[in-house]
């Protein structure tokens, strides 16, 4: 059933962005360079190139709002799927434990946007949710999937005897996850649920074909009308870079808190 | 001693197979309230096994497990209950890290036993006292020798007010200059009357403590008696070899 | 070092075959965005046909010249123009000032104008107005959108493909779709999963002209299509063409 090796791996790969810590020195001042510097051109651009760029600046920020809204929503959304997804994996009860599996081959066989796709618009054949939710929906079931493998991968990282400890001494078996090895868990797995937000956060993009007015369709829009298309994208391009690399230092300060803790 | 009263303990005629592999072939034993049973043998002679079989951390294929009047391996069974009864203290200690010490004691009482936050601090800190390690009390596991770690964890299991004790060689992964202290606590136990099951090498403590003692080798007991008698005079082969090797 | 090597052949071998196209305008490529029924659409034997597409070809045996069609995606159709990927766009293209301003039109080939469409259950909305509070789908960057955008109070939201505003509709998430009315007909009348769910409300409210798009400057290539539009007008081809897909 445990097959050591294997989760090490799951527990190292990322598709999100790197991670900057204090003690990667490289990487840390790469990102420095290409925050400020994202931010640095922002400004330039807004304030010296006026006439180009400050109706996309204004045309743009609900389109960041949307895309920070479906981002939480769906890693908050994702976070509880993938827990029971990863508890079911685990799972002695074969019925469980074969349905947990099933879902996460099924969703991994699939690519994130045919997904997309196809939970947007079945869940619109039989039952009337607005489209942000059914954007956050799609992509929480997409996710869950990835972060079913994480949380199994984590719990399983904690050595068998933390469970045993914990049953001999009376606990039930949700008590023990509860209590002792979720907790234990959570450090195991923060790295790579960061890593998972912020490619969640990249991938939150594609909601955009399903006509959610997030900042890649906000600009698309723009584009399409003025036909600047150069300039819109690059300010896209810019504002994504921004967050990306916002929300992996506040990923990478947690990571590091969380270290000091221990 | 104290043979006579009803068992807490009734082990009878249990087997397990790992696989096609037999690690337990038909082994019987009885605990009587108070009583301390010393289980030794080689290394994978089942031993440890037996201990887990007794709180089904494994199932047993044959047999029957009573335990304090419930048969643990009944569907009806809440096993819960049984190892409420029954503590365990393993050879790796299995500390909760990411709890303090006193936070290990009390968490099996706050969630299991439903004690107030108050009484099971209060119980905790008189058993660490007993223990001899209060001063760690909002230390992390970490932080505490091995030595400590394995007192944390027997006042840990003391602290569900067990009938009975399981110890799964509590001594063998400690540096020699700590194992005393954790024989003395034992010792303190034994003599306060706990019913106590312990899987061990030490054979002095064997000899001091145990009212009983029993031999296993390839899943089998293959001798049971008193220690005088164990020591001086064993009946089979099998045994002289292995006291031999070991004394 | 080989990968690289490949890759720049390769990109020298695409600069070549556009420079080719360029330098010799027997056969066109024109860019079309076939999700926009009847005007263009892909049929079942996954071919590319549709008004346009007719009209274009008549067009251009007028004119001595061959086409060939590349169905693309409706926002970065002019980007495509601009990047040299094709030669022209007939794709129901609204001839607008501000895209007169930054690309050439041919003379213009059919008039239409922008229409409503809403689920048949509401029986008050006849006008974009009537919908305020509500959502209403228009496919990205087209004349349709930008008509839903100038009514305060009603929020627009774009598509890429008509057909995925449609479907929305369905499932409840849109109020109303506005768009070309032949598109209109194609969606609300004649499709099966649709004909019972929607009807078109009110009449036209713009005035538009469709024009085949060239990029700005381009003369010789203009030429070509308007000496080709005006045949096919003197024959009154299109008439006939109108009358294959449009009722
Ligand atoms: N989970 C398991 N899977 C397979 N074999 C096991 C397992 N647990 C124990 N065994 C085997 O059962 C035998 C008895 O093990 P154990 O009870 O741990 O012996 P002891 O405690 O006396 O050293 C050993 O041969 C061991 O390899
Ligand atoms: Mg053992």
């Amino acid at each position: 059933m445990q097959d050591n090796s294997s989760l090490q791996k799951t527990i190292d790969i990322g598709e999100g962005a790197a991670i900057p810590l204090k003690s990667d020195k490289g990487l840390f001042t790469a990102w420095r360079i290409a925050f400020f510097g994202a931010i640095a051109t922002c400004l330039y651009l807004a304030f010296f190139r006026p006439d180009e760029y400050m109706a996309i600046f204004r045309f743009i920020p609900d389109g960041i709002i949307v895309t920070f809204k479906v981002t939480v929503g769906s890693i908050i959304l994702a976070l509880i799927v993938g827990l029971i997804a990863g508890l079911g994996r685990i799972s002695s009860n074969r019925l469980i434990n074969g349905a947990a599996s099933l879902y996460v081959e099924v969703i991994r066989g699939i690519p994130l946007l045919v997904q997309l796709f196809y939970i947007y618009y079945a869940l619109g054949r039989f039952v009337k949710i607005p489209d942000m939710a059914s954007a956050i929906i799609a992509m929480a079931i997409c996710y869950g999937a990835y972060l079913g493998e994480v949380f199994r991968a984590g719990i399983q990282s904690i050595p068998k005897g933390q469970m045993e400890a914990a049953l001999s001494l009376g606990m039930s078996r949700f008590q023990a996850m509860r209590h002792v090895i979720l907790p234990q868990a959570f450090k195991v797995i923060l790295p790579p649920v960061g890593n998972e937000f912020i490619a969640l956060l990249k991938d939150s993009s594609l909601v955009s074909i399903l006509a959610v007015s997030d900042l890649l369709r906000r600009g698309r829009e723009y584009a399409s009308e003025t036909f600047s298309y150069f300039e819109t994208y690059t300010v896209i391009a810019l504002v994504y870079l921004i967050l990306t690399l916002f929300f992996s230092k506040l990923i990478g300060i947690m990571e590091e808190r969380l270290n000091e803790g221990k | 001693m104290k043979g006579n009263s009803e068992p807490i303990i009734e082990v009878s005629g249990i087997c397990k197979f790992f696989g096609a592999f037999q690690a337990l072939n038909n082994v019987s034993f009885s605990v009587a309230d108070g009583e301390k049973v010393v289980i030794i043998g080689p290394s994978g002679s089942g031993k440890s096994t037996v201990l887990r079989s007794i709180n089904r951390l494994e199932t047993i294929d044959r047999g029957r497990i009573v335990v304090h009047g419930m048969d643990v391996n009944d569907p009806e069974t809440d096993i819960c209950n049984v190892r409420e009864e029954v503590g365990m203290v393993f050879q790796s200690f299995n500390l909760f890290p990411h709890k303090t010490v006193l936070e290990n004691l009390m968490l099996a009482q706050l969630v299991v036993r439903r004690r107030n936050r108050t009484e099971a601090e209060n119980v905790s800190m008189e058993l660490l006292r007993k223990v001899g390690i209060e001063e760690k009390a909002n230390s992390y596991p970490a932080r505490l020798s091995g030595g400590q770690q394995q007192r944390v964890a027997i006042a840990r299991s003391l602290a569900m007010n067990p009938k009975a004790i399981l110890f799964d060689e509590p001594t063998s992964a400690l540096d020699p200059e700590m194992i005393g202290e954790v024989l003395d606590v034992m010792k303190t136990l034994a003599r306060e009357g706990m019913t106590m099951v312990v899987v061990t090498h030490e054979m002095g403590f064997a000899r001091e403590v145990a009212d009983r003692i029993l031999f296993m080798d390839h899943g089998k007991v293959i001798e049971e008696g008193v220690p005088e008698h164990f020591f001086t005079d064993p009946s089979h082969e099998r045994t002289k070899l292995f006291l031999s090797q070991i004394l | 070092m080989k990968i690289f090597r490949n890759i720049a052949v390769a990109f020298c071998l695409l600069a070549c075959s556009t420079v080719v196209a360029f330098a010799a305008p027997k056969t066109i490529k024109v860019a079309t965005d076939a999700t926009w029924p009847p005007m263009e659409m892909v049929d079942t034997a996954k071919k590319i046909v549709g008004y346009d597409i007719d009209f274009l070809n008549a067009v251009a045996k007028e004119a001595g010249i061959a086409v060939e069609f590349k169905n693309t995606a409706w926002d970065g159709i002019f980007a495509g123009l601009d990047s040299g990927q094709y030669d022209a766009i007939i794709s129901s293209v609204t001839i607008t000032d501000e895209r007169k301003a930054k690309y050439d039109f041919t003379e213009p080939y059919t008039s239409i104008g922008q229409i409503l469409i809403v689920p048949k259950a509401d029986m008050s909305s006849r006008k974009i107005a009537d919908l305020k509070g509500k959502k209403i789908g228009a496919q990205i960057g087209t004349t349709g959108a930008f008509e839903v955008k100038k009514v305060a109070g009603v929020e627009l939201k774009t598509y890429d493909e008509i057909g995925l505003a449609f479907e929305d509709m369905a499932a409840g998430r849109v109020s109303g779709v506005v768009c070309d009315e032949p598109v209109a007909a194609h969606f609300a009348l004649k499709k099966q999963e649709y004909k019972d769910k929607f009807k078109i409300v009110g009449a036209s409210f713009t005035k538009e002209a469709y024009g085949i798009v060239v990029k700005k400057g381009n003369k010789e290539l203009l030429d070509i299509l308007n000496r080709g539009i005006k045949a096919v007008k003197a024959k009154k081809l299109d008439a006939r063409i109108h009358s294959k897909w449009v009722k």
